[in-house]
């Protein structure tokens, strides 16, 4: 069963290097990044030996990538029907999900690996706190994984690859920006203590809290709960997949 | 399956997510693990022993405005860390400490008591927006002390404040300090009461302890005094040296700061006049031997801006400078933990006493790169360039503060001790405070001074835990070396230029041929190219670190990727022949 599942994930990782868009994805990914930290976040100018800069614009810039990433994990099978073959394979289910969802997880852990250049330097430049720099990568791969399963949800009810992105895009800021007064202003106004309840949802101040060196064991919940449903969302839809009713 | 049974499978799920998130936040709070080196988020072991030694049950009161703070996301986090840490302190203490949290909301029976209490709230300026409450009441029996607002600006403070206030609730009685000082922008006299202190040190030795003024006529010391600090006083009567010569004699404890060339006075228009540059013979009866020179320490030399050709540079100025902890000496147990260093502005130095009777221990020593100069003459020393012009550096440490036991014949089971520093600057807020954030340990240091000469130890360590400010080194000493060259090849160049500049002058004195309006040209010329040389060699720091930026552009963005994609390009033409191989066509 593990050699389907590794079969599997071996299988959707390596169309991603059939054809340029897993190289260039990556590639764009890190060039952004960096460049954003250094002269957006003025990693320089600030003159402390640490990822803060980069870090911090992560939940937006994986916000634009992951999605990417993700649209077109069911929306190609959908739209050239291989859908169909893979659900007459005598593959389980969670199999084909997860086999799926950890070959575009390894993809996003590639490009944050390919972003290691930077922490080294950061070390040559000043004495980093390296430990609340692999935190902050770990934070990192954490939001990923949660935009990951969104885009995957709801890459499989539609073929339109787009459309699939935007979606997506709004269903992660959505997570964002739960945090924001804002948003919450706006929710507080419905009533029922609505923006205090979104407020806790909001993955943005446990990022932040993550990424100075801060882990709460909540928030760890958090993530785990909200990666764990999203797979789940994921073996649901294609179970109405299977019985045609998306 | 059904539609309606799969949205029911998804919607139970999803509740059930949502309510498992609300029941962790608040079952957990802000439990977890703090992964930082410097430990910020993680009671320090001496906040434990002070909340294991805290003998009388402490209540504290922490007022949050739960609802108003998700306006302002920054305030909103510090509250939920401020009761993180606050649930630190009551789960670390067993009971002793109970801690109670009240949400404040508007117009609510909570505010008015938090306004009763003295506590603020945070309002941005000119805003329409609810007023947060973020502060802390703490009572045990009748004493109560509070924390009116947690300032997240001094976050790296949270847990000495929190414990310091723990620890105010527990003492007997707080500590009498004696001032006896001339200088009204460390602390203001006032005959009628206690001194009105200026400098935040002096704010913040009055809010742990008892100030009592030592008037310029005083003429008997107040009982029961622990400490008495003596800051650039006015001249002394021989009645008032007796009085404090007695004093050490039976067992008191002083801390003298002494400067032969004060910059916050002769800033302040106090002038060197207004005190004294030495303790006349106190200073043998208790064994300190002051130099009359200012010492200049161009390895510590902190940045300052100079006005150079009209030019508003930062340079180091070897005048201002920082002993750093490796300066330290390391069995001083009160300078341990303090990180930052402490910042020194024009101080002198001490000598060793050659009198074996005094127990001398220097405590802090300048870098083996120092100069010193007579202190009339610092005011030439002012620009930065001028001391590198004249830079002639020692290579031997000087001692600028150092603990001395005087020896006496009185056999009291408490010795009287002196704590000697070189400097009275060191005690503004310019020289160890940016906007409020420490960039040096001066309070520190005088405030764990302070605990230990009146056997006060509970503090220290906490006082220093703060983070570390992990500086680029590298980028550091590039503009520091960089500095050192422009400041030099500036003066080379200066010299040159007033040279051409009086050459200019002569020659145009001498008439209107043609001759001499060729060499003024020329001349002229060379003056231009002097002033364009002068200006790249002020473009060169910006230039040195652009390039630093440029090359970590050009290595993590750009040659990373490049190297992906060629790798990518490698191996898929690779395969791309493998497969033609296998169909034949290759």
């Amino acid at each position: 069963m593990k050699s389907q599942l590794y079969t599997l994930l071996k299988r959707e990782f390596k169309s991603y290097f059939q054809n340029p868009i897993g190289a260039i994805y990556i590639s764009l990914y890190v060039f952004f990044s960096v460049l954003i930290a250094i002269q957006i976040g003025q990693l320089i100018e600030f003159n402390e030996a640490s990822l803060y800069s980069f870090f911090e614009f992560q939940p937006y810039i994986l916000l634009l990538f992951v999605p990417a990433l993700g649209m077109r994990i069911w929306s190609e099978d959908n739209k050239s029907g291989t859908i169909d073959v893979l659900l007459s394979l005598p593959i389980k289910d969670y199999q084909l999900i997860l086999g799926k969802y950890f070959a575009s997880l390894l993809i996003c852990l590639i490009a944050l690996i390919a972003c290691i250049p930077l922490w080294i330097s950061i070390n040559f430049l000043g004495k980093a706190d390296n430990f609340i720099a692999l935190g902050g990568f770990i934070s990192c791969l954490m939001i990923a994984s949660i935009y990951l399963v969104i885009s995957m949800a709801i890459s499989m009810v539609t073929k339109n690859q787009i459309i699939a992105y935007l979606i997506s895009l709004l269903f992660g800021f959505l997570f964002l920006a739960s945090g924001m007064p804002i948003v919450i202003n706006m929710l507080d106004g419905i009533g029922f203590n609505l923006g205090n309840l979104f407020a806790q949802i909001s993955l943005l101040d446990d990022f932040e809290n993550m990424i100075i060196g801060q882990f709460s064991y909540s928030a760890i919940i958090k993530f785990i709960l909200i990666i764990g449903f999203g797979l789940y969302i994921n073996f649901e839809f294609l179970k109405l997949k299977r019985w045609g009713h998306i | 399956m059904k539609l309606h049974t799969a949205i029911i499978k998804i919607f139970f799920p999803l509740a059930l997510v949502i309510a498992i998130i609300f029941a962790s936040n608040s079952i957990l709070g802000g439990k977890g693990f703090d992964i930082s080196q410097d430990k910020l988020f993680t009671l320090d072991k001496s906040t434990k022993q002070i909340i294991s030694n805290s003998k009388k049950p402490v209540e504290i009161d922490f007022f949050f405005s739960k609802q108003a703070s998700t306006q302002n996301p920054q305030i909103r986090q510090y509250g939920h860390r401020v009761r993180d840490i606050l649930r630190q302190f009551a789960s670390a203490s067993n009971g002793t400490i109970l801690l109670k949290e009240i949400d404040v909301n508007q117009f609510s029976q909570q505010e008015d008591a938090a306004i009763a209490l003295g506590l603020l709230p945070y309002n941005d300026i000119g805003s329409s927006l609810e007023p947060i409450y973020l502060g802390a009441v703490f009572k045990s029996g009748n004493k109560i002390s509070k924390i009116p607002y947690f300032d997240p600006q001094t976050s790296d403070m949270l847990e000495y404040e929190i414990a310091k206030s723990i620890i105010n609730l527990q003492k007997e009685k707080q500590k009498t300090i004696g001032i006896l000082s001339g200088q009204n922008w460390f602390i203001e006299n006032n005959p009628n009461g206690a001194p009105k202190p200026i400098a935040q040190i002096a704010k913040s030795i009055a809010e742990e302890n008892i100030l009592i003024n030592l008037s310029q006529d005083f003429a008997n010391l107040p009982p029961n005094l622990d400490l008495i600090m003596i800051v650039q006083p006015w001249a002394l009567s021989e009645a008032q040296q007796n009085l404090l010569s007695q004093y050490i004699a039976n067992g008191g404890r002083a801390i003298i700061c002494l400067d032969p060339y004060s910059n916050i006075s002769v800033d302040n228009d106090l002038g060197n006049k207004h005190y004294i540059q030495n303790l006349g013979r106190l200073e043998k009866e208790w064994g300190i031997v002051f130099s009359n020179e200012v010492l200049m320490d161009k390895k510590g030399a902190l940045p300052v801006h100079a006005n150079i050709n009209g030019r508003l540079n930062i340079m180091p100025q070897p005048l201002f400078f920082n002993v750093p902890p490796q300066n330290f000496n390391e069995k001083t147990e009160f300078l341990k933990g303090l990180k930052l260093g402490i910042n020194f502005a024009s101080p002198s130095y001490l000598n060793v006493p050659d009198d074996q009777k005094f127990q001398f221990t220097p405590i802090l020593f300048s870098s083996n790169d120092n100069m010193r100069i007579e202190s009339q003459k610092v005011s030439q020393y002012e620009s930065p360039q001028e001391v590198a012009n004249f830079w002639e550096g020692e290579d031997k440490q000087k001692i600028i503060a150092a603990l001395i036991k005087p020896q006496t014949e009185m056999k009291n089971e408490k010795k009287g001790m002196v704590l000697v520093i070189a400097d009275s600057d060191f005690l503004a807020d310019s020289l160890y405070s940016d906007d409020g954030a420490q960039i040096a340990d001066n309070e520190n240091f005088i405030l764990n001074s302070i605990d230990y000469l009146s056997g006060d130890q509970s503090l220290y360590q906490l006082r220093a835990k703060q983070k570390i400010k992990r500086n680029f080194t590298k980028i550091d000493s590039l503009k520091n070396a960089a500095q050192s060259q422009i400041l030099e090849k500036q003066g080379v160049l200066n010299q040159e230029l007033q040279t051409i500049n009086q050459q200019i002058r002569e020659l145009s004195l001498q008439g209107d041929n043609a001759e001499t309006q060729n060499q003024l040209n020329i001349l002229r010329q060379n003056a231009l190219e002097k002033r364009a040389e002068l200006k790249n060699l002020n473009e060169g720091i910006a230039n040195s670190i652009n390039k630093v930026k440029f090359i970590l552009i050009a290595i993590c963005a750009i040659i990373v990727p490049l190297i992906l994609l060629l790798v990518w390009g490698i191996f898929y033409n690779k395969r791309q022949k493998i497969g033609l191989m296998i169909n034949g066509k290759f």
